[in-house]
C-alpha cells in the first residue's frame, strides 16, 4: 500500500513539475487588467465559459474535488450528481476499511475459496467474496468511472459550449459587417427645432 | 485637423449603422439557425434575441415590416425546442404590437398551432386570437390588450415575460385596469396558474372594490390564506396580520378556525 502511495505521489509531483501550468518565467504582463474586447450581448455566463481552459492541473483537481469539470462546464446537474456518487464510494470505502479493522481482517481478500462461509456471496460452488469485497469494488469502480466521465463528458460539454458562443457572436459580427458594407448613402439635410 | 474630424464622424456612423442593424442581424441569425434545424443553437440564442425583442417593444418605433419578420422567426427557432408558450407570445407580440398584414395568415397558421400544443380549447384560441380586434394605432391600449392575451394564455412558463411587460406597461401609462392588478396581486402570492384565471374579472373595473370583491365566498377564503401565508413566508408580518384578520372575518368552518389558529402560531414564531 505504501509503495502504491510513494508512486502515486511521485507521478503527481512529476506531472505538476512538468505540465505548463509551472511559470518558469517571469511574468511580463499583467492579463488581469487588461480589458476583453466582449460583444455588448454577451452574458457574465457566456463570458465566464470562454475564458475556462482545461490545463493538466484541473485533471488533477478533478480527482480531489469531484465533478469538477461539470462545475467548470456550469453543467451543474451532473456535477452534483457526480460529486454525490462519489462521496457515495468514499464512504462506502471508509465503511469498509474501518469495519475489516474492527474484525481484525483484511481490507480486501478476493476470491476465498470455501463453501460454507454464510457471510459471504458464493459466485461458484468453490468460490466466494465477501460483503464488503463487493462494497469496495463497487466504491472503486464508481471512484475511477465518475473521474474519467467528469474528465472526458465534462471537457465535450465546455468545448461544445465554447463552440457556440464562438459561433454565434463570429456569425453575428460578419453578419454586421456584411449588412454596414450594404448600406448607401444618400447625402440630405434636416432641421429641428426644440422647445 | 479635417482627418481627425473625418475619423470621429465615420466611428460615430459606424456605432449608429451597427445598433440600426442589430435587428436585422438577429433575424438573419435565426433564420440561419431555423435551416440547421440546430435546437441547441436555438436554444443559446434566446437570451439574445428576447434582448432584442425587448428593445423593439420598448423603442416602438420601428418598422413593422422587419420587426413581424423578427418576431416569426423568434416564434419559429422556440418551434424547434418544442417551447410553444414562448412561441405563442412571439406571434402575439408580433400581431398586437407590429401587426403586419403580409405576415396574417403565417402568424395566425402559427399560433393557433401553438395553442394547440399547448392544449388551449379552440373556442378559447379564437378569444385570444380575436382580441386583436380591440387595437387601435395607440401603442400603449396595445400593449394592455396584448397584456390581456398573454393573460389568456395562462401559462406559468411566461409569468416573468408578462410581468416584465406590464412593467413596462406602466411606464407608458397611466391607466391601471382592475384586471390587470388583479392578475399581478394573485401572481404575486403566488396562486397557481390553474386557478388564476377564474378569479380574474377583465370586465369589471376598480369602482373602489377590493381586488376580491367580485370573488365568492369560497374564492376569497382561498386568496387570503394565499396571501397571509406569502406575506407571512417573506417576513411582512403586518401584512400577514392584517389578511389573517380578513380571513377570520369571513365566516369559517371548524377546520378553517383551526387552520386560522395555525396559521396565527406561525406569523408569531
Amino acid at each position: 500500500m505504501k509503495k502504491i502511495l510513494i508512486i502515486l505521489s511521485l507521478i503527481l509531483v512529476k506531472s505538476m513539475v512538468f505540465s505548463q501550468d509551472i511559470d518558469l518565467y517571469n511574468i511580463k504582463k499583467d492579463d488581469n487588467i487588461t480589458s476583453p474586447k466582449i460583444p455588448s450581448t454577451m452574458s457574465f455566463n457566456e463570458f465566464q465559459l470562454l475564458s475556462q481552459n482545461l490545463r493538466m492541473k484541473d485533471m488533477m483537481y478533478a480527482i480531489i474535488v469531484p465533478g469538477y469539470v461539470h462545475f467548470k462546464a456550469k453543467e451543474n446537474k451532473t456535477a452534483y450528481t457526480l460529486l454525490t456518487l462519489r462521496t457515495a464510494s468514499y464512504i462506502g470505502l471508509g465503511a469498509s476499511y474501518f469495519s475489516s479493522k474492527a474484525r481484525g481482517d483484511k481490507w480486501y481478500s478476493g476470491l476465498i475459496n470455501s463453501k460454507d462461509n454464510t457471510n459471504n456471496i458464493q459466485i461458484t460452488e468453490d468460490w466466494s467474496v465477501k460483503k464488503s469485497d463487493v462494497v469496495v469494488v463497487a466504491s472503486m469502480v464508481t471512484i475511477f468511472s465518475t473521474y474519467l466521465y467528469d474528465w472526458i463528458h465534462g471537457q465535450y460539454k465546455l468545448q461544445k459550449k465554447q463552440n457556440m458562443i464562438r459561433y454565434k457572436y463570429g456569425i453575428k459580427l460578419k453578419l454586421e459587417q456584411n449588412l454596414s458594407s450594404n448600406i448607401k448613402f444618400s447625402p440630405a439635410l434636416g432641421l429641428s427645432v426644440k422647445f | 485637423m479635417m482627418r481627425y474630424i473625418f475619423i470621429l464622424l465615420s466611428l460615430f456612423f459606424s456605432t449608429f449603422l451597427f445598433s440600426q442593424n442589430s435587428l436585422k442581424v438577429e433575424t438573419e441569425y435565426l433564420k440561419l439557425i431555423f435551416i440547421q434545424q440546430n435546437k441547441y443553437l436555438a436554444a443559446d440564442n434566446y437570451r439574445n434575441a428576447e434582448l432584442i425583442a425587448d428593445s423593439i417593444i420598448y423603442n416602438n418605433k420601428i418598422n413593422k415590416t422587419r420587426a413581424s419578420e423578427f418576431f416569426i422567426e423568434l416564434a419559429k427557432s422556440y418551434n424547434l425546442n418544442n417551447d410553444y408558450g414562448n412561441s405563442a407570445i412571439s406571434i402575439l407580440r408580433q400581431q398586437f404590437l407590429f401587426a403586419d398584414k403580409t405576415y396574417d395568415l403565417l402568424a395566425k397558421q402559427m399560433f393557433f398551432d401553438a395553442c394547440y400544443k399547448l392544449n388551449i380549447k379552440k373556442n378559447k384560441i379564437i378569444e385570444i386570437y380575436n382580441l386583436r380586434k380591440k387595437t387601435t394605432n395607440n401603442f400603449s391600449n396595445n400593449m394592455l390588450v396584448f397584456l390581456q392575451a398573454t393573460i389568456k394564455l395562462n401559462q406559468k412558463k411566461l409569468n416573468k415575460k408578462i410581468i416584465k411587460y406590464s412593467n413596462f406597461y406602466k411606464t407608458i401609462s397611466n391607466d391601471y385596469p382592475f384586471w390587470l392588478h388583479q392578475w399581478e396581486f394573485f401572481n404575486t402570492i403566488k396562486i397557481k396558474n390553474k386557478k388564476i384565471l377564474p378569479l380574474i374579472a377583465f370586465e369589471k373595473t376598480h369602482a373602489q372594490k377590493k381586488l376580491i370583491d367580485y370573488l365568492s365566498e369560497k374564492q376569497q377564503k382561498y386568496v387570503l390564506f394565499k396571501a397571509e401565508k406569502y406575506y407571512r413566508k417573506n417576513k411582512a408580518i403586518n401584512q400577514a396580520k392584517y389578511y389573517l384578520q380578513e380571513y377570520k372575518n369571513k365566516n369559517l368552518s371548524f377546520f378553517e378556525k383551526v387552520k386560522a389558529f395555525n396559521q396565527k402560531i406561525l406569523i408569531l414564531i
